[in-house]
């Protein structure tokens, strides 16, 4: 009794803050769904709002389709148990709200005895931000549409997340990423989420505007960050651990792999950011910038990579020695190997860089914070994250 | 390379001297219009010369000069002696008429047994037809040395074959536009991967002919805008014949690879299966090593045993009975590069040098029987039976941009077997006078095997390092496949034909000016489709020897915990981790069709048209894309045909054909399961895919100067609407997919085809006159096709984006220029011994491989092509011969490139296939 006049309560809470949504279409139908099984392709408007006190099995794909949300209140858990297939995209139009606390944050984790990196596909967003892949284009997981023209779509908001053991493998040459973002709008919120055990990328970007801020990665296989497609948004605080000897890069910066000079131009600005590498020397660059992307990072602290920052490609070292639109300030770097390699060129100090690039920005800070605490695991990092 | 052709018309031409008169003669039926006699039998009195006349009554004798006397007889006309004075050098000219024997047409029936393998029989029915024909004959392919029909096709006119595949393109039009039927039944295809059956996996051996029908006909298949291949299996008429092939294949590229490795397991025969095994995920269980095996001596070799005999029925009653049972094996070897993922910046994210080792056999079992009840009923039943495996080994090194900048390392074996099961029963009946009942009934088995192919992929331990460690991005880089296709098929056709315009000639005989026909077909087909993938997770990676990975992937380490085994759906702990993705298609087809044919005037004939199909096709799909899904699609079509010919006269004929005609999806285009291929290429099936309408007209002008002669010029037009186009589909994988891909494509052409004599004769022999000839046939084909492309449209009908670099295109696969040539010397000894030797060349020009999409990327195209090949028959006894054909002499490299990137164009494939050298011996019994 006591549960369901607390559902109710939560149920017009929700209602409240979805009135104030204008992005939400579907008005306040409330759609069931099974517990035990969880899957399902959503299109009748309405709202789909767990519930924390259940575990949710995701047995296949929920697509949340336009005029849709999908509402997880905080603590609810939801554990995959349909391999590849289960995973949660939110189609263009569709919303997702994820009402983590930082005492008690959503989890998306695998559903079985024994949990490994790739048990289940991930979580999806696909907006109608711009893509430089095209004006409409087809997601690699879930098949779903992004792209467009609305720079301020919202996806929804997500707050307190753990996304873990994702990552399957969808074909002979593809997984699924902890989470990606298609085309997603800078109306959307993302604070506050950590990828645990990935099997590919933690976070990947493919175009779009939005911002998320506090990510976590850690013991992913591949990159902890990774952005393609012309992505414009920014992150703050992002803290990325790859000392379990798996795993690949800090970040993969993309323009665009087909044509480095696709427009719009991926240009985010990143500030705060540690990365943890593990200096294995396979691909362990800390962070790879080329095809021809652009962007403004400030505050860097990187440790354990053979080489600290990457720049390839013709496109993304002419925005760097021009040194305005691929700039690096207060850079700590902790490593005994080269500080930058541009084009193919090694410089291990700063003065090596400004002399072959005189008017790159590169500026050193010994003292820079990164995600907060140097190399260490920042405190906004704990209480609701795992494994660090 | 044509200079080699020149050089060799000039040397051939130098040769030809005439030292004999000759006489030439039509025998005419007198009574009959003055119609052709044909099969009359002529002597020379007092010599040993002879000759019988062909279907336009027409024949030679070659004679030294002097005064003779010709004894014409013919069964039921009177014998005629007529004198002839023959002038050394000269041609006398002749014409021979004929009288009936009173009252004895009326108790004997003639039947003439006319062999539909001959090339001058096949070109005299292409004269008399309405219909616009094209076919080859079993003696045309053989002087061409084709040995099977997909090589047989590619020598006639606007047909041109994809290098390295099975995929035959008729005007153009690839695959997807082109039907096959089996003695005018629908043939299944072996392949998943394409519409058509692989015609090559039919020997010419067990073929009388072939047609290449361009001009939809209502009363067979509208299914294709390019042609309606139809085989027609050999049927024996002869006394008997028993005969013993045996020979041996020659890859100059295999030859030279002393070390030719192939995967374990399948071995030589080709009847090689296997399946998963038991608790896969649980432990190691695969029986077969990752290490390839090697080979030594890269020979292939044939063996044939044919058999016909005509039995007697009764007293109508004739059973003939025509049995083959043959194997052939060859072995190829490949050396090439490819690049993929090439950017508008003009850099290759995979630059690989490849070689590529394969072995193929073919079995082929067949058993024909025509029984004719009684000259108004014929009853036959076909039986064949195909096992066709292709073994492929490839081992690619090179660069992939985030694996390793050189010596990335992938490994691919794959054997694949197809087992076909054809039964075919037809029948005709002459049930009056006038009408005439023909029917015929087919059920069809395909089952297509790919048991435990294995890929796995290396790279450097570290950057110039020269050990390997497993690449590790993906789990299913390193991975064991298992799929299984079963396709059945039942097909029923039934058709009437009543004669009409009938009128009582002099000696009281109807004679028919046209006729009336009607009938119905059906075709109820079921594709089963699974498969399961098992990828190697590597967890401990470490340093492995790349020829021993047997080493790595064993019981001992997997229980250690060095690597995993798990499919798409999970590993041992997911409960449905070993259901395989499926699909199952079903369609049905039901057609009725109605027409007339009718001659007008003396000179005009007209047949014309409807067909009606009802065509249902629903598929049902379980895959890593799109679980548990079902896609449905039903349609009514309304197709018509007309065709004329006006004959200009007797050797001439102006000809005229329009029709509508559909090109359906295939199953796997709309399946959404993801298939790889060879080049690291994924492609995926759109449920959404929909039929595309052909609209057709085709106007030709035809010469017949001799009986085994014919210059011919055709122009086509096709409007296709809604074209099914493959395309890169615009998503961050770069995976092709299917989509209508925009409102129309239209293809107008010209074709020329030529067949002459440049010189022949006959010499005196002991018995018969023989024949030296030199001959030489070409058909060129022009071809401009365009088509138009649709984003918006993409978006509306599929849930797939395709952004397109142009607003219009060529037709993918679509030659502007085809050229077939060939020059054949035919030399007579003897009665049994005879030497022919052909060269014979085709080109095609450059064309369309891949439509330009995402982001401004430019078109891939096929560099053209020419190849030569040279065929040398013998006869070197009534029961011996002897025959070699060395083909692809010139041995050109096959390159396709990407066009308008910063740096121009960039090669992105590039092989030679190596000279094949076959040789054969036949014994007859």
């Amino acid at each position: 009794m006591m549960k369901k006049l607390f559902i109710s309560m939560l149920a017009v809470a929700a209602l409240t803050v979805s009135c104030s949504d204008d992005d939400t279409t579907g008005g306040d139908t409330a759609i069931t769904v099974d517990a035990n099984d969880f899957q399902g392709t959503f299109t009748e408007a309405g709202v789909i709002r767990l519930d924390a006190g259940l575990t949710y099995k995701l047995t296949g794909a929920v697509v949340i389709e336009d005029g849709v949300e999908l509402e997880i209140p905080a603590g609810t858990v939801i554990e995959a148990v349909g391999g590849t297939s289960s995973y949660i995209a939110i189609a263009q139009g569709g919303l997702i709200d994820v009402q983590g606390t930082a005492t008690n944050p959503v989890v998306m984790t695998s559903g079985l005895a024994t949990k490994t990196a790739g048990d289940w596909g991930g979580l999806v967003l696909c907006g109608k931000a711009p893509s430089n892949k095209g004006g409409s284009v087809t997601a690699e997981v879930s098949g779903l549409t992004y792209g467009g023209t609305e720079t301020t779509d919202s996806s929804g908001s997500i707050r307190y997340l753990r996304v873990e053991y994702a990552g399957a493998t969808f074909n002979s040459s593809k997984e699924f990423n902890g989470v990606s973002f298609f085309g997603v709008g800078s109306g959307t919120t993302v604070d506050y989420v950590q990828v645990f055990e990935g099997n590919d990328d933690g976070f990947e970007f493919f175009g779009g505007n939005v911002t998320a801020n506090h990510l976590v990665v850690n013991n992913p296989t591949d990159d902890a960050f990774d952005w393609t497609e012309g992505w414009q948004g920014a992150g703050s605080f992002w803290y990325a651990d790859l000392t379990s000897g798996r795993g690949h890069r800090i970040i993969e910066a993309d323009n665009l792999e087909a044509d480095n000079n696709a427009t719009p131009i991926s240009s985010p600005t990143i500030t705060n950011l540690t990365g943890v590498g593990n200096g294995d020397g396979t691909e362990d660059d800390g962070l790879k910038i080329r095809r021809g992307t652009k962007g403004d990072f400030d505050n860097i602290v990187l440790v354990g990579h053979n080489e600290s920052i990457e720049i390839d490609d013709a496109a993304t070292t002419a925005f760097f020695a021009a040194g305005s639109e691929l700039i690096f300030t207060n850079v700590a770097i902790t490593t005994t190997d080269a500080l930058m390699n541009v084009d193919g060129t090694d410089f291990s100090t700063r003065a090596d860089v400004i002399a072959t690039y005189p008017n790159a920005v590169i500026t050193e800070n010994a003292t820079a914070t990164g995600a907060g605490s140097g190399t260490a695991v920042p405190a906004w990092a704990q209480g609701w994250t795992t494994g660090l | 390379m044509n200079k080699l052709v020149f050089i060799l018309l000039f040397f051939v031409t130098a040769l030809a001297s005439a030292q004999n008169g000759t006489i030439a003669g039509t025998i005419i039926d007198k009574d009959y219009n003055d119609e052709p006699v044909a099969f009359a039998s002529i002597q020379v009195k007092g010599t040993s010369k002879g000759a019988q006349s062909d279907m336009d009554g027409k024949f030679t004798i070659s004679i030294s000069p002097g005064t003779y006397t010709l004894i014409v007889t013919f069964v039921g006309m009177q014998t005629v002696e007529t004198p002839v004075t023959v002038v050394a050098g000269n041609k006398t000219d002749l014409t021979i008429p004929m009288t009936a024997e009173a009252a004895a047409l009326d108790d004997i029936v003639i039947t003439v047994q006319i062999s539909r393998e001959k090339e001058e029989v096949l070109l005299k029915e292409q004269q008399q037809a309405v219909e616009i024909k094209q076919e080859i004959g079993a003696q045309e392919m053989s002087r061409k040395g084709a040995g099977d029909v997909a090589a047989a096709v590619s020598k006639t006119t606007g047909v041109s074959k994809q290098e390295g595949s099975s995929d035959v393109y008729v005007r153009g039009l690839g695959d997807r536009y082109n039907f096959t039927s089996l003695n005018g039944l629908p043939l299944p295809s072996n392949n998943p991967f394409y519409k058509n059956i692989e015609l090559g996996i039919f020997s010419t051996d067990i073929v009388q002919s072939v047609s290449i029908d361009k001009v939809m006909n209502v009363e067979s298949y509208a299914e294709f805008a390019g042609a309606n291949i139809d085989i027609v299996t050999k049927n024996y008429n002869g006394k008997g014949m028993f005969e013993v092939t045996v020979g041996s294949k020659y890859n100059s590229a295999a030859m030279g690879e002393d070390n030719f490795r192939l995967q374990d397991g399948p071995g030589r025969t080709g009847f090689y299966d296997t399946d998963i095994p038991s608790n896969p995920l649980g432990s190691y269980n695969f029986p077969t090593s990752w290490n390839p095996q090697s080979t030594n001596t890269p020979l292939g070799l044939s063996f044939g045993i044919r058999a016909g005999k005509r039995f007697s029925i009764g007293e109508d009653g004739k059973l003939g009975v025509f049995a083959n049972i043959s194997h052939d094996n060859s072995f190829r070897y490949i050396n090439g590069a490819f690049k993929s993922s090439v950017t508008k910046q003009g850099f290759a994210n995979k630059d690989f040098e490849y070689e590529d080792f394969s072995y193929g056999t073919n079995t082929t079992g067949i058993l024909n029987m025509g029984y004719q009840i009684n000259s108004a009923n014929n009853i036959t039943y076909n039986f064949l039976l195909i096992n066709d495996t292709s073994q492929n080994h490839r081992e690619s090194l090179g660069r992939e941009v985030d694996v390793a900048d050189e010596n990335a390392f992938i490994r691919r074996s794959n054997f694949d077997r197809t087992t076909l099961l054809i039964n075919q029963l037809l029948g005709s009946h002459d049930l009056s006078d006038r009408l005439d009942l023909k029917w015929g009934l087919a059920y069809n088995i395909v089952k297509n095997d790919t048991p435990d192919r294995m890929k796995n992929y290396l790279q450097p331990a570290s950057e110039g390092s020269s050990d390997f460690i497993f690449n590790n991005d993906v789990s299913a880089t390193n991975h064991r496949f298992f799929q299984e296709i079963e396709d059945n098929e039942i097909a029923a056709n039934a058709s009437l034909e009543y004669k009409i315009g009938g009128k009582e000639d002099e000696y009281g005989d109807m004679q028919y000016k046209g006729k009336l026909f009607g009938g119905y077909s059906a075709r109820m087909r079921t594709v089963d489709f699974q498969a399961t993938q098992f990828n190697f997770r590597i967890i401990n990676n470490r340093i492995v020897d790349p020829n021993n990975l047997d080493n790595y992937f064993n019981q001992a380490n997997f229980a250690s915990g060095d690597y995993s085994i798990s499919t798409f759906n999970g590993g041992i702990q997911s409960p449905n981790a070993l259901v395989p993705q499926t699909y199952n298609g079903d369609q049905t087809i039901h057609a009725g069709f109605i027409g007339a044919s009718y001659q007008l005037t003396e000179k005009l004939f007209l047949k014309g048209g409807l067909r009606a199909e009802y065509i249902d096709q629903a598929l049902e799909y379980n895959t890593i894309l799109l679980p548990n899904g079902e896609t449905n699609f039903d349609t009514f079509q309304i197709l018509p045909s007309l065709v004329a010919k006006y004959a200009l006269n007797e050797k001439q004929n102006l000809r005229f054909g329009a029709s509508k005609t559909y090109t359906l999806p295939q199953f796997r285009e709309r399946a959404p399961f993801p298939i790889e291929d060879e080049n690291e290429n994924i492609e995926f099936g759109n449920p959404d895919l929909s039929i595309s309408t052909d609209y057709n007209l085709d106007v030709k002008w035809e010469i017949f100067p001799k009986d085994d002669e014919v210059i011919a010029v055709t122009g086509f037009g096709k409007l296709i609407q809604d074209p099914i186009n493959k395309l890169v589909v615009a998503s961050s994988t770069n995976d092709f997919s299917y989509v209508n891909s925009g409102e129309s494509a239209y293809a107008v052409g010209l074709e020329l085809e030529a067949r002459k004599n440049i010189f022949k004769r006959e010499i005196s022999g002991e018995e018969n006159d023989l024949e030296e000839k030199l001959s030489f046939g070409a058909n060129v084909s022009y071809l401009y096709t365009v088509q138009d492309f649709d984003e918006e449209k993409i978006r509306e009908e599929t849930d797939l984006n395709v952004e397109f670099t142009n607003e219009e295109g060529q037709l993918t696969g679509a030659s502007p220029i085809l050229v077939n040539g060939d020059i054949s010397y035919l030399r007579e000894f003897d009665n049994d011994k005879s030497v022919l030797a052909t060269l014979s060349y085709n080109y095609y020009s450059e064309r369309l491989y891949a439509i330009g999409t995402n982001n401004d990327l430019g078109n891939q195209f096929d560099e053209a092509v020419g190849t030569l090949d040279f065929i040398l028959k013998t006869n070197l006894s009534k029961k011996f011969g002897i025959s070699l054909s060395a083909k692809n002499l010139t041995n050109p490299t096959v390159s396709r490139f990407q066009e308008d990137t910063a740096i121009g164009d960039v090669n992105v494939l590039e092989f030679q296939r190596g000279i094949d050298v076959n040789l054969g011996l036949t014994f007859k019994f």
